[in-house]
């Protein structure tokens, strides 16, 4: 008996072993996915009604979010099944890129899948999403430059936004009570803020104690200050998507944040001990910051006793901007139910499927049509995020924009800690990142 | 009445102990204590290990219905005990062979194995995950126990161990009309117990403990081993949430310490290392 | 002819049970080996599928790249560091507990938990222990030794001596137990000749102990450089995968790991990486070989 077994195992351990001596040689590889003509052709649009896709299966790629996205996403689920009489299954990534980027490989990519605009770039160029015909997902209702976000180097449209999310500023109104002080009369200028904020640290560690709370949080990151470090036409990036961090635009924009680091009162949340901005707004560590509207709902149900108002960001070089981020549905390329997926895309970035969505978890419509529809502008604060759209650039860099963000990080965190000066990090950065997106 | 004189060097010795256990214990205490702690006091300055505010809501959380940590830790159970059972085997099949059969290219055999145990393991992260791939096992149990399913050091011991040990048992039953396979599941292992004993306990900890193969192979959260679910956690909360990854730790580290405490002698012998012992 | 038959069956029994051991060996070591060696040639695109040959191309290019030689720079002094401080403690705390003491056999236990703890967890326990708001800022500022609190693992000054000191905690246990094994043979005489020449303990142990454990400590320097110099799993957890902040904690087998695995989707030179991370392994072992042979020799 136990003969058996062992020689049994050592029979598996064979087989398993020419399995593997065969197939692991990259010859043998596992195809990937070769984009072929044929099917970058874009489904026709189907605008027929229920019945065509009963007993069909759909797989959605997402990411997970918290209970409450994932409760709104079941309803879409239900609605859509309701609808269509198809089945669909959601396949939840927890590392989303690295994790998809497998599947695109291995040919088992989801139907229909989240898009964020920062990927999009790097989607567009393995070829792996299918283009969309602008009417069929009702392009037009969509805000511009949601659209634009997702038009790739040929032109065409590859996903559609499911929702938004812009960056604002937060203020503390018991602390500026507390110092004596109302929003009217914070600077409505960055610049200014380089006066104002030493001031009113002063008066912040005489209120609470030296060093209990900072004036104001910021996260040393492109996808945080690339509306900065952009303005007045500077841009970190050429048009190859190559770094171009150590040019005297962007150089000059800098300085901003580097005025700010220097008056003492301006800290990464980190430099606290805390995790992000709202964790360290909420616990009362920090009276101003800038943060997206994602850290609404979560300052409302973690920290209902925080009292704050949110505003307008301030302007820079006599401009108003902010950053907006978005995620998009795309279709793969190799998909067998295109038609089917399309029609989740129209339901999920239509009215009805948007307005669940963005309803149920505080992200911002993509649409005007579902702002009014969930009457974002009965909470004037959630309206002031909306109102960013106007003049908010989408966090979308190009094919490199991680890796540029990694010597970012990497090496202006020095020089905002002092070991470096600004020239030599940009110039550092650059080369670093330069170096390895290649040549 | 004389009291014996202690010699200064002694004191010297006593305080290289007392200062090296409680730098050992010091981080551990930390750990149990900020258990138990609701997060407020952890990073409010807090200096003492005691609290009257105490309690087991981190413990709670962590081991709630909506965790998977109590998946993970079934998760690394499995692994484990799968591995370790695996290895045990393979690993005293292939000392068995080294020490009792003789056959042509042994010895070659021999000095091959202790060539690749000089192999640099961090050097085979990439081949093995683009292997592991191809094989179709990413984000499956193999993939972690597989390319550790054997374990050259306890080859070598197995093989020291057969070596030394008396060839008499096992040639009585061979008049007896026990075949080699009979005799080697039958008679040698039993015999060879208090070395598999030794190999079980440091593979078993290997297993748990490992972090790089889980990290790599592993994709689903459900699949996840209690150390990759421990740091994915602690990562998620952007490391703040320090009460609960405490709680989370002290899990992780209890199974070990239990089989610590149960196996003391096999880990004080310093055989891990040196089969040649 | 029947001795012949079974010398045969022998053969094949031996073959068989070796077999599932050089078969995953084989697998997982030897063509690995090989596969990584050839990855270090090759610019390999994972979504084309494509392996294109690039002759040396990647080595030349590991020169101008400032984060490997960062990474270089990186691993080297935490493996210096690291090495030196674990094996003087491993050795004094081996002589200490193999004296005759009371209570040694409770001390060795204790001493012996950090071996058992998983990196992930000992990593999480030690950076709770140096947060900005954690005991050890606690205690440092109660002491008076600092007058205002400081950003252990944000502040690059301070995050490669972090892992460096957790480093040391959790593998000092380990090979002060091989030393202890090594001291249990020691022959009781050498020490009773000292005491007779009134040695105290640190003489006995600079003129006895030490000299006497060299070959085992060429042993341990070697695994412990071997060990270091591969550091992965601190690091990745301590700073999330990134080897931040500021790639002050970025080591070698990290790099490698972010190459293959990160946006630069550059398996082929992470493999380059790979491959010279075993090469620095392999030098730095020949060496301490080879100076503890000559040092013999006198």
């Amino acid at each position: 008996m136990k003969r058996k077994i062992s020689l049994i195992l050592i029979c598996a351990l064979l087989v398993l072993s020419v399995a593997a001596c065969t197939s692991a040689p990259p010859e043998a590889a596992p195809e990937a996915p070769a984009p072929t003509p044929e099917a970058a052709t874009p489904a026709p649009p189907v605008d027929d009604d229920d019945g065509d896709f009963a007993g069909r299966e759909l797989v959605v790629g997402i990411w997970g979010g918290n209970d409450t996205e994932m409760a709104a996403m079941e309803e879409m689920r239900l609605n859509f099944e309701a609808m269509t009489g198809a089945s669909v299954t959601f396949r939840v990534y927890t590392d989303y890129n690295m994790q998809i980027q497998a599947d695109f490989i291995a040919g088992t990519a989801p139907d229909v899948f989240y898009v964020d605009a920062n990927m999009f770039p790097f989607f567009d160029s393995l070829g792996v999403l299918a283009p969309l015909d602008r009417q069929a997902v009702d392009a037009d209702a969509f805000y511009t430059n949601l659209v634009d976000t997702f038009v790739g180097t040929s032109g065409q449209l590859y996903a559609v936004s499911k929702d938004f999310s812009t960056l604002a500023l937060y203020v503390n109104l018991d602390m500026l009570e507390e110092v004596g002080l109302t929003v009217d009369d914070l600077p409505t200028a960055w610049e200014d803020f380089v006066e104002f904020l030493p001031a009113f640290q002063a008066q912040l560690d005489e209120a609470y104690g030296a060093g209990a709370v900072a004036a104001m949080s910021y996260n040393l990151e492109l996808a945080r200050n690339l509306h900065l470090l952009n303005r007045g036409g500077a841009s970190v990036i050429g048009p190859d998507g190559r770094a171009t961090l150590d040019t005297p635009g962007v150089l000059e924009n800098f300085q901003l944040i580097m005025d700010l680091v220097e008056t003492g009162a301006y800290q990464r949340p980190q430099d606290l001990g805390l995790g992000w901005n709202g964790e360290a707004f909420g616990v009362g560590r920090v009276a101003i910051m800038d943060e997206g509207n994602w850290v609404y709902n979560f300052l409302r149900t973690e920290f209902s006793d925080v009292n704050f108002a949110v505003l307008n960001m301030p302007s820079f070089r006599g401009e108003v901007s902010s950053m907006m981020f978005t995620v998009g549905y795309g279709m793969f390329i190799d998909s067998e139910n295109q038609d089917l997926a399309l029609e989740w895309i129209r339901y999920a970035t239509g009215v009805d499927g948007m307005a669940i969505f963005t309803g149920a978890t505080g992200v911002l419509p993509s649409r005007q049509d579902v702002a009014d529809k969930i009457d974002v502008a009965a909470d004037p604060f959630l309206q002031i995020h909306l109102d960013q759209v106007q003049h908010a650039i989408p966090w979308s860099m190009g094919l490199y924009s991680s890796i540029i963000n990694d010597e970012y990080m990497n090496f202006l965190l020095e020089a905002v800690q002092g070991n470096m000066t600004v020239e030599e990090a940009m110039r550092l950065a650059e080369e670093q990142a330069n170096f390895q997106i290649g040549g | 009445m004389r009291i014996k004189k202690i010699s200064p060097g002694r004191i010297i010795l006593y305080m290289v102990l007392i200062i090296a256990s409680a730098a050992t214990l010091y981080p551990f205490l930390w750990m149990i204590s900020a258990s138990f702690l609701p997060l407020a006091e952890i990073v409010g300055g807090n200096m003492s290990l005691v609290s009257p505010n105490m309690s087991l809501d981190n413990y709670r959380f962590v081991l709630g219905l909506t965790s998977l940590f109590p998946r993970w830790f079934l998760n690394s159970f499995i692994v484990a005990l799968v591995g370790t059972t695996i290895n045990v085997i393979f690993n005293s099949m292939a000392g068995y062979s080294l020490a009792r059969l003789t056959f042509p290219g042994r010895n070659k055999i021999y000095f091959g194995l202790l060539a690749l145990i000089m192999v640099p393991g961090q050097v085979l992260l990439i081949p093995n995950y683009l292997i592991m791939n191809a094989m179709g096992m990413l984000d499956t149990f193999a993939a972690i126990t597989l390319p550790a399913a054997v374990n050259i050091a306890y080859i070598f011991m197995m093989r020291q161990f057969f070596i030394n040990f008396s060839t008499d048992v096992e040639e009585a039953a061979s008049i007896d009309g026990l075949g080699r396979y009979a005799r080697f599941f039958r008679i040698s292992l039993p015999l060879a117990r208090p070395a598999i004993a030794t190999q079980s306990v440091f593979v078993f900890m290997g297993f748990w403990n490992e972090f790089v193969r889980p990290m790599l192979y592993l994709q689903t959260q459900e699949n996840f081993t209690i150390t990759l679910g421990l740091q994915t956690f602690s990562s998620r909360h952007a490391g703040t949430q320090w009460a609960q990854t405490m709680a989370a730790a002290c899990i992780t580290v209890l199974p070990i310490i239990i089989i610590y405490f149960v196996f003391n002698n096999f880990f004080l012998t310093g055989r891990r290392m040196d089969g040649e012992k | 002819m029947f001795r012949l038959k079974r010398r045969k069956q022998e053969w094949l029994q031996g073959y068989l049970f070796v077999a599932p051991s050089i078969i995953i060996l084989g697998i997982f070591i030897c063509l690995a080996v090989l596969f990584v060696i050839y990855l270090s040639f090759h610019r390999v695109n994972l979504f084309q599928n494509t392996y294109e040959f690039v002759g040396l191309e990647n080595f030349i290019r590991l020169r101008l790249d400032h984060t490997a030689m960062r990474a270089i720079r990186n691993t080297l002094t935490f493996s210096a560091v690291v090495v030196t401080a674990q094996t003087m403690l491993a050795l004094i705390l081996a002589y200490v507990l193999s004296s005759n003491i009371r209570g040694r056999k409770l001390f060795r236990s204790v001493l012996f938990l950090p071996t058992l703890t998983s990196s992930a967890a000992l990593t999480l326990i030690f950076m709770f222990m140096f947060n900005i708001q954690g005991p050890v800022n606690n205690m440092l500022l109660d002491v008076d030794i600092l007058s205002e609190r400081i950003n252990f693992l944000q502040n690059t000054r301070f995050t490669l001596p972090v892992i460096m000191v957790m480093n040391i905690w959790s593998t000092v246990p380990f090979y002060m137990t091989l030393y202890i094994a090594s001291l249990v043979d020691m022959p009781s005489n050498l020490y009773e000749a000292a005491s007779i020449d009134g040695a105290n303990v640190v003489q006995k142990f600079f003129r006895i102990t030490v000299p006497y454990l060299r070959p085992i400590t060429t042993f341990v320097l070697l695994t412990g450089i071997i060990g270091t110099l591969q550091m992965f799993d601190q690091a990745y957890i301590f700073s999330d995968g990134s080897g931040g902040p500021a790639n002050s904690t970025l080591t070698i087998a990290l790099l490698v790991y972010r190459y293959a695995f990160g946006p630069q989707n550059a398996m082929g030179y992470a493999a380059t990486l790979a491959v010279i991370l075993a090469l620095i392994i392999l030098t730095i072992s020949l060496i301490v070989n080879r100076i503890n042979k000559e040092e013999r020799v006198y």
